[in-house]
């Protein structure tokens, strides 16, 4: 392959570097959360809103609920959506977090944090969700 | 007087380079609604989980959650995940060239096509959510 | 009756004498059909002399005289004075990059990035021996939009990213590796890919879309960026799931 032809501060990445990169498994999540999360969010947002504010008490009675829940769909539908919105936020987060403290969006600690504590919730909520 | 060539005169950016500008002020808002996505969520979370830990779990959540504040947070998370769900209708289907028949569809019937999946993916939630006991 | 005028505050920097810059008002007749970049000429002929930018075609299709206008990145030559009339029109050079002199702004950061991207036909096997690459009007299509860039650089000045972290390669040079990635003749796909994909590459946009909003050529740079995030996020998962069909 012809070396890339650059001056200065251009550094041109080696392949590997390239490879090894996560960004687009990131993104990729990024794009399937933020698409989940503009599906159903709203909706439930607009339940959520609906029981603060007196919705008959039926449809979100336990009963009903758990018996929802009963159905393992039911779980891997919430485990989805919540895992989804959660990676979505924290990929958004992070490059605002960076953007905000002048700091590289690939500096460790930050994905470290917000991916962290995303993959803390789906764990959390896989583990309450199945096993207990 | 002058050895050799001057320097260049940079100008460093505003350090609320936002908030002047309506677009960067949306922006930002757009950017901070991904808060309000993962906030939904766990409310979410918060109603599978404790219904599956049993029913005081639940009615200590549900007293939380209909409490007058919960109400105001509720109302602000739907305007904020409506806002993200707007703008992202307009701005994802830039990721792709999405061609039938060949031909190139216009951002007018992408935009169509992807509020009636909206439409539909809320009717189905809330039917089943609302089915009642 | 007098002839209307119309004040331009024009940012000043003379790097042999002034340390700081400085906004300096000219009034300027106002006509309704000139742009700026008139008022400016009449600045240099009578009344300052001294007082340097650059342009060229004064028809939107050279790129040269692209400056900040009532904090607008705009071309001057597209901006029109009753756009702005009767209140004051504010010059100033292109924002995010370092000042040479007055709206002369330093454009070298551009010039090295864009040769990274391999901004021409790449051809790995010969093209049809004694003929010329046959296109398509389709295959055309597919890349026409984003040929249209005429390196003016507003998108650069439109870009928070950039100003916010300069070693972004930056909406013009991504969207040229989109126009030849896309272009039927050319096989420099995977050339571009480190470039493209790596560390200061489209990873790095947030796609805040002012770019596309600012170009006067409606080369829509936002857009050509996420295609190439989507088509080096495929082609990452491709890399994963089968890692035997890697070139």
């Amino acid at each position: 392959m012809v070396p890339v032809p650059t001056r200065g501060h251009v550094r041109p990445p080696d392949a590997d570097e390239v490879a090894r990169s996560t960004e687009p498994l990131w993104w990729l999540l990024f794009a399937a959360g933020g698409t989940v999360a503009a599906l159903v969010l709203p909706v439930h947002a607009l339940l959520h809103l609906a029981l603060a504010l007196g919705l008959p008490g039926d449809a979100f009675a336990h009963a009903h609920v758990a018996r929802l829940l009963a159905h393992p769909l039911a779980r891997v539908y919430v485990t989805v959506v919540v895992g989804l919105a959660l990676l979505h936020w924290a990929h958004r987060f992070r490059y605002a977090l960076a953007e905000g403290l002048r700091l590289k969006a690939s500096w460790v600690p930050i994905p470290l944090a917000c991916y962290g504590a995303a993959l803390l919730g789906i764990t959390l909520a896989v583990v309450r969700l199945f096993f207990l | 007087m002058n050895a050799g060539t001057p320097r260049p005169y940079r100008r460093p950016p505003h350090f609320a380079w936002w908030w002047g500008h309506r677009a960067y002020t949306l922006f930002v808002a757009r950017e901070l609604t991904s808060i309000f996505v993962a906030a939904t969520a766990l409310v979410l979370l918060g109603f599978a989980w404790t219904a599956v830990q049993g029913p005081d779990a639940y009615a200590a959540y549900v007293a939380v959650m209909t409490r007058p504040a919960a109400a105001v947070f509720h109302a602000v998370a739907l305007v904020a995940v409506v806002y993200h769900a707007l703008t992202w209708w307009t701005l994802a289907p830039r990721a792709a060239a999405v061609r039938v028949d060949g031909r190139r569809l216009s951002p007018r019937a992408v935009l169509g096509g992807a509020y009636a999946a909206w439409a539909a993916a809320s009717a189905v939630v809330a039917w089943l959510v609302l089915r009642g006991p | 009756m007098a002839e209307p005028t119309i004040t331009l505050e024009v940012w000043r920097y003379r790097p042999e004498q002034d340390t700081t810059p400085h906004l300096q008002p000219y009034q300027v007749p106002y006509r309704p059909h000139w742009v700026v970049l008139d008022a400016q000429n009449y600045i240099k002929d009578h009344l300052d002399g001294s007082v340097a930018y650059r342009w060229s075609c004064r028809m939107g299709v050279c790129g040269s005289c692209g400056m900040t206008i009532n904090g607008v990145p705009r071309l001057s030559c597209a901006a029109f004075l009753k756009e702005y009339f009767p209140r004051p029109v504010r010059v100033e050079p292109l924002a995010t990059f370092p000042v040479e002199r007055d709206l002369i702004v330093d454009l070298t950061d551009f010039l090295e990035k864009l040769p990274a991207v391999r901004p021409w036909i790449v051809r790995h096997e010969a093209g049809p021996p004694d003929a010329e690459f046959r296109q398509t009007p389709e295959e055309l299509e597919a890349y026409r939009q984003f040929s249209m860039c005429i390196n003016c650089l507003l998108c650069y000045a439109a870009c928070p990213v950039y100003a916010l972290e300069p070693r972004f390669l930056g909406p013009a040079v991504l969207a040229l590796a989109a126009r030849y990635t896309l272009d039927s003749r050319d096989q420099g796909r995977a050339d571009r890919h480190p470039v493209v994909a790596g560390p200061d590459g489209v990873w790095d946009c947030t796609f805040v879309g002012e770019c596309t909003t600012v170009c006067p050529k409606d080369v829509d740079p936002a857009g050509a960026i996420q295609r190439l995030k989507l088509a080096s996020a495929l082609d990452w998962l491709r890399g994963v799931v089968l890692p035997w069909g890697r070139r």
